[in-house]
């Protein structure tokens, strides 16, 4: 693996915890849902990655622990190079 | 006393309204000369006020006529009108009964006894008919107006009712989706990759592919019933092969060993799972005990001499000979017939690791081994609503789910009108959904109201139909959910426990 690769793998498993909360947030108000009952599979290593379909994109699966729901939430990278916005999210099982 | 004399009066207007009034059947009377004069047309216009009234005999012997002259579709339009209206009466007989309870308490505390026990009266009678209908709603438009003045109240009490929100799926509107396919099958191969390693893929993706699925096929399931009635089964196993979860439930559940045989742990990906052992001849066709005697659930003469396997790849005849053993402890080819897919889906995969739901308006006769009912549009309530919410949320990533199709009893004349109706579909190659059949559900259209359904009988000819089609021709709906927080918890279990 490059020295890019894996720093982008650790960016992408700190940048998803980092923004936990905005990334819960995100899919508890789609889904009416309490965020409380959410949790991102950051112990997986294929938990949270750089899209490669769409590079710039970090992907994160969030598992939801009341409803069995398994989510992805995606977010670009800011244009200051240290944040994330523009949350979005969906089902995936 | 009070209850005496209640119970009396509904007596009395039991038998009042039990025949039909005067009117009714002056009309039906004429309804039948003009059949005997050739005016079918006029009769059709009588027997259409008759279905409006509740009257339902003449619209009946008016379709038989119209089939015996081969006006089809005048008898199918006719028999849908009378559908139509039997479902409202239905559905209005089961809104009046749901605010039952809470009506009588309320009224009560307004007006007194009176009007309660009046309420009681109408709601506890039985009798069909338009009458009591229009009766009870014009009682409690008089209670809204005189006692509910204010109509905002009166609408809290008597409008949708208090829908219960312990089932919150079926109060979601559909969410747009927001990320685009590409990325979403992204994470699904994530996904997947994630359950690799955590869990014990026992059965090689070369196995997979050789013995479930067809490559000639774009890899889908190619599965045939022949003479033993399990489509419940193939249709619960078709509908697990629809979803993009079959391959990962497959090879973390089922061993081929190298004696050829195979080892299948039911329920599949389950902890707490039985494993069953399936040799080559569990697979082939066995000698019928019942040859030339009477089916146990029919009349007729059981001329099969041989019972036979699903056709499909070899996987799949594991999976349907893994069931049987599971459930009769033999391959047992003649107990297997007759069943709901539900329950073919609950022993296929369990409680565990899957979210089960069913849906009906059927009750299901052990005996007879078929089910008596009538179609999913009668539904009401919480079902109604999570049938909606199904219908518009299907998703084949999230969703496994099956169908079966409304029975006939033609012991009834409309049980025979309706079967004289389907075999004519049949015959000129018309959408004919078998009654009393299972099929597998692929796809769901919502944006065109159209559900793809899949008869066990050939999987790779699948049936297109509307929205409006499926809820008159099916009677029970059955749906299995994987449930992630669950399944990636307990693959963590099974690595820690070999570990």
């Amino acid at each position: 693996m490059s020295q890019n690769d894996t720093e982008k793998k650790i960016s992408a498993h700190d940048l998803a915890q980092k923004f936990e909360q905005e990334i819960k947030e995100a899919i508890a108000k789609k889904f009416s849902i309490d965020a409380m009952y959410l949790s991102l599979l950051l112990e997986d290593e294929d938990g949270a990655y750089w899209s490669q379909e769409e590079p710039g994109t970090l992907c994160c699966l969030v598992v939801g622990e009341k409803d069995g729901h398994l989510y992805l939430a995606t977010a670009k990278m800011a244009k200051d190079k240290e944040g994330l916005d523009n949350f979005r999210c969906d089902v995936i099982s | 006393m009070e209850q005496e004399r209640i119970n009396q009066e509904k007596n009395n207007k039991e038998e009042s309204v039990e025949k039909p009034g005067i009117l009714e059947r002056v009309t039906a009377w004429r309804a039948k000369r003009l059949m005997e004069k050739d005016s079918l047309d006029k009769a059709e216009q009588l027997a259409e006020r008759l279905i409006e009234k509740g009257s339902f005999n003449t619209a009946e012997q008016l379709a038989d006529r119209f089939i015996d002259e081969g006006s089809f579709d005048r008898a199918e339009q006719l028999m849908d009108r009378l559908l139509e209206i039997e479902t409202e009466m239905k559905r209005m007989k089961d809104e009046v009964r749901k605010n039952t309870q809470k009506e009588i308490e309320r009224v009560s505390r307004a007006s007194g006894n009176g009007a309660s026990a009046y309420i009681e009266k109408i709601l506890d009678c039985e009798v069909e008919g338009r009458e009591v209908m229009g009766v009870a709603s014009k009682k409690i438009k008089f209670i809204k107006r005189n006692i509910y003045p204010d109509h905002r109240e009166s609408d809290k009490l008597y409008g949708s009712g208090d829908i219960e929100e312990e089932n919150n799926e079926a109060n979601k509107e559909k969410r747009e989706r927001e990320i685009n396919e590409p990325l979403l099958r992204e994470a699904g191969r994530r996904r997947n990759l994630i359950l690799e390693k955590k869990g014990l893929l026992e059965l090689s993706r070369e196995d997979f592919e050789e013995y479930f699925v067809s490559e000639e096929f774009d890899f889908q399931v190619d599965m045939r019933q022949k003479n033993v009635g399990n489509c419940y089964l193939i249709a619960a196993i078709h509908a697990m092969s629809c979803s993009s979860h079959f391959e990962m439930i497959i090879r973390s559940s089922i061993k081929h060993l190298p004696d050829k045989s195979w080892e299948v742990r039911m329920p599949l990906m389950s902890r707490n799972s039985e494993v069953i052992t399936v040799k080559s001849q569990d697979l082939m066709p066995q000698s019928n005990e019942n040859f030339g005697e009477p089916m146990k659930w029919s009349d007729k003469i059981d001329r099969r001499e041989v019972l036979l396997p699903v056709k499909a790849k070899e996987g799949l005849k594991v999976l349907e000979a893994a069931y049987m053993k599971y459930k009769f402890e033999t391959v047992d080819r003649l107990s297997v017939h007759g069943g709901v897919s539900v329950d073919a889906l609950g022993a296929l995969c369990g409680s565990e690791n899957f979210f089960l739901r069913t849906v009906t308006s059927f009750v299901y006769d052990e005996k007879r081994k078929e089910s008596k009912g009538t179609c999913l549009d009668v539904l009401s309530g919480k079902d109604k609503e999570y049938l909606d919410y199904f219908l518009k949320n299907f998703d084949p990533e999230v969703h496994i789910a099956a169908a079966g199709s409304r029975h006939i009893d033609e012991s009834t004349s409309r049980g025979r009108i309706l079967k004289e109706l389907n075999d004519r579909k049949k015959e000129e190659g018309l959408v004919y959904i078998r009654p009393g059949h299972a099929y597998s559900i692929s796809k769901v259209d919502p944006e065109n109201e159209t559900v793809t359904i899949v008869n066990p009988h050939d999987t790779l000819e699948p049936i297109k139909m509307t929205f409006k089609d499926f809820k008159r021709e099916f009677s029970q709906l059955s749906i299995a959910r994987v449930n992630s927080a669950k399944l990636l918890r307990n693959m963590d279990t099974i690595t820690e426990e070999v570990m």
